[in-house]
């Protein structure tokens, strides 16, 4: 599904609710992270376990809600077992380069999270994968 | 075969609950942690960890 209109006129929504409430509105935040995801067969195929660097703004709606998208971008190495591909050195591995963002009502100072997204995890979506040539 | 790169999307849709600690270092520095729940259909599937800093911008109320 893609709005535009219907995303932006949220987000103008969600701003003025920002500035109205007088919060200390935006904040940077940045840190490093890691995840431990299991092969998920054929509902999400490889799984995922290593570390990721997150990158995020937060946006306060009011003293306690904020709205939070962030970016994880993180490196795996995962067996080069794909079927479109033959030959290569026997025991290549393919590195992929992954990205995800999602964005939601984060508590703000605190304690408790609860967060919905079509990308919960580096790896998961928007994966980058670079193949290395073969004869 | 000459050397390519490819993008794609990979689904499905994660649900992501999880908890975390902020605290205030400076005026303009806090530093949080947080642990999240990766679900599928409310059944976890998976766990994320992170330590970051925050840096607040503008005015501090």
């Amino acid at each position: 599904m893609n709005k535009p209109k219907l995303t932006i006129l949220l987000a103008l929504i969600l701003s003025a609710s920002a500035a109205s409430s007088q919060a200390q509105v935006v904040s940077l935040i940045g840190g490093i992270g890691g995840a431990r995801l299991p092969a998920g067969g054929d509902f999400w195929g490889d799984g995922v376990r290593g570390a990721a660097i997150d990158a995020s703004v937060s946006v306060a709606l009011n003293d306690r809600f904020a709205l939070e998208p962030f970016v994880t971008y993180g490196r795996r190495a995962i067996p080069y077992n794909d079927p479109r591909v033959s030959g290569g050195p026997p025991n290549a591995r393919k590195a992929s380069g992954a990205s995800s963002s999602r964005s939601g009502f984060a508590p703000r100072l605190a304690s408790t999270s609860m967060r919905s997204s079509p990308t919960g995890h580096p790896g998961i979506t928007g994966t980058t994968r670079s193949q290395p040539a073969t004869t | 075969m000459p050397a390519r790169t490819e993008n794609e999307v990979l689904p499905p849709v994660f649900g992501v609950i999880g908890g975390g600690v902020q605290r205030s270092i400076a005026e303009h520095l806090a530093v949080r942690a947080q642990i999240d729940m990766l679900t599928v259909l409310f059944i976890p599937v998976g766990v994320r960890g992170s330590v970051g800093v925050v840096v607040p911008l503008g005015r501090a109320r």
